[in-house]
């Protein structure tokens, strides 16, 4: 996959979020819906310019190939997109504690040995929420979601 | 600016005529917090810095969570922890892509604002009669449009400006 691989599918998928802002704006009245058909014109604008710019007039520039793929950009993706999910059904206290925890022990140095690495993980998450909890909910009663715990 | 929405004072020109007490107090808060920051930043920076060595592990995490916090509680709605997550995914792949994450940040901001304000001016461009005038032809837009033009084909320029020498 090439530089201009890459712009093409930007550009595709801008078309795709501009024409789905159309479909939603042609429900909505005037002047409610000068805005956004500001936006759209300026977003298509802008992409015509990306796709003549970066796909018809560049040059063919392979990016370089890597033998190791870095994982962790995904893994902290996939488990933030649970995390968001799990908060109105655990609770926000509960799902976080988890989260942090998770997150913790899975990018602590591997050099370190496992015991270390569990205790430290969930060190941090319980200190950190039950100071969320003293601050938030105690001290400035921030309602928070909760679910089948807090 | 917020604070003063917050409290039903609209800023503009008879701000300091029509509200001037509360925007008074407002100011003067403004700089008792000031100097109680320069009090406090001058006594604790040499605690603060250690925040530097705390472990992205740890920090990482620790600020995913404190994201959540702050776009949930601002109208407590999950929709906004929803707009976070969706602006930090489109940052992300933009990154890669090699967009900028300002904008988008800017944008989330100022989006609202600039909606409110266009539809206002829309309104009352009709009642003046001529939108092309209202927005347009006065001196104000006029030098606004040509700032806007201006950093827009910036980017463009600078480079060849810089390549010329």
């Amino acid at each position: 996959m090439n530089e201009r691989h890459i712009n093409a599918i930007l550009c595709l998928v801008l078309f795709i979020i501009i024409s789905i802002f159309f479909i939603m704006n042609t429900q909505v009245t005037y002047p409610s819906n000068v805005y956004p058909y500001l936006i759209i014109i300026l977003l298509f604008i802008f992409t015509i310019v990306i796709f003549i710019n970066d796909v018809l007039f560049t040059k063919k520039k392979k990016f370089e190939e890597t033998k190791k793929v870095n994982l962790r950009p995904i893994i902290v993706l996939v488990l933030s997109i649970i995390y968001f999910i799990m908060i109105n059904i655990v609770g926000f206290y509960t799902s976080s504690a988890i989260y942090l925890f998770i997150m913790t022990y899975l990018f602590h140095p591997k050099e370190n040995s496992f015991k270390r690495r569990i205790l430290s993980a969930g060190s941090v998450s319980i200190l950190f929420m039950s100071l969320m909890w003293i601050f938030l909910s105690l001290m400035v009663k921030i309602p928070f979601p909760s679910g089948f715990f807090i | 600016m917020g604070a003063l929405f917050a409290h039903g004072i609209i800023p503009g020109s008879r701000l300091l005529i029509e509200t001037g007490d509360v925007v008074f107090i407002f100011i003067t808060s403004l700089i008792v917090a000031d100097i109680i920051m320069l009090i406090l930043g001058f006594l604790m920076i040499k605690v603060s810095v250690n925040i530097l060595k705390i472990p992205s592990y740890y920090l990482g995490p620790i600020i995913m969570l404190l994201c959540v916090i702050g776009s949930y509680s601002s109208r407590n709605s999950m929709f906004d922890v929803a707009v976070m997550a969706g602006g930090g995914i489109i940052a992300f792949l933009g990154s890669k892509a090699g967009l900028d994450s300002g904008p988008l940040a800017l944008g989330i901001v100022l989006g609202a604002i600039m909606e409110e304000a266009l539809g206002v001016s829309l309104i009352m461009s009709q009642a003046a009669g001529s939108i092309f005038s209202f927005f347009f032809l006065r001196p104000l837009c006029i030098l606004f449009i040509i700032l806007s033009i201006l950093s827009s084909l910036t980017p463009i320029i600078l480079p060849r400006i810089r390549k010329n020498k």
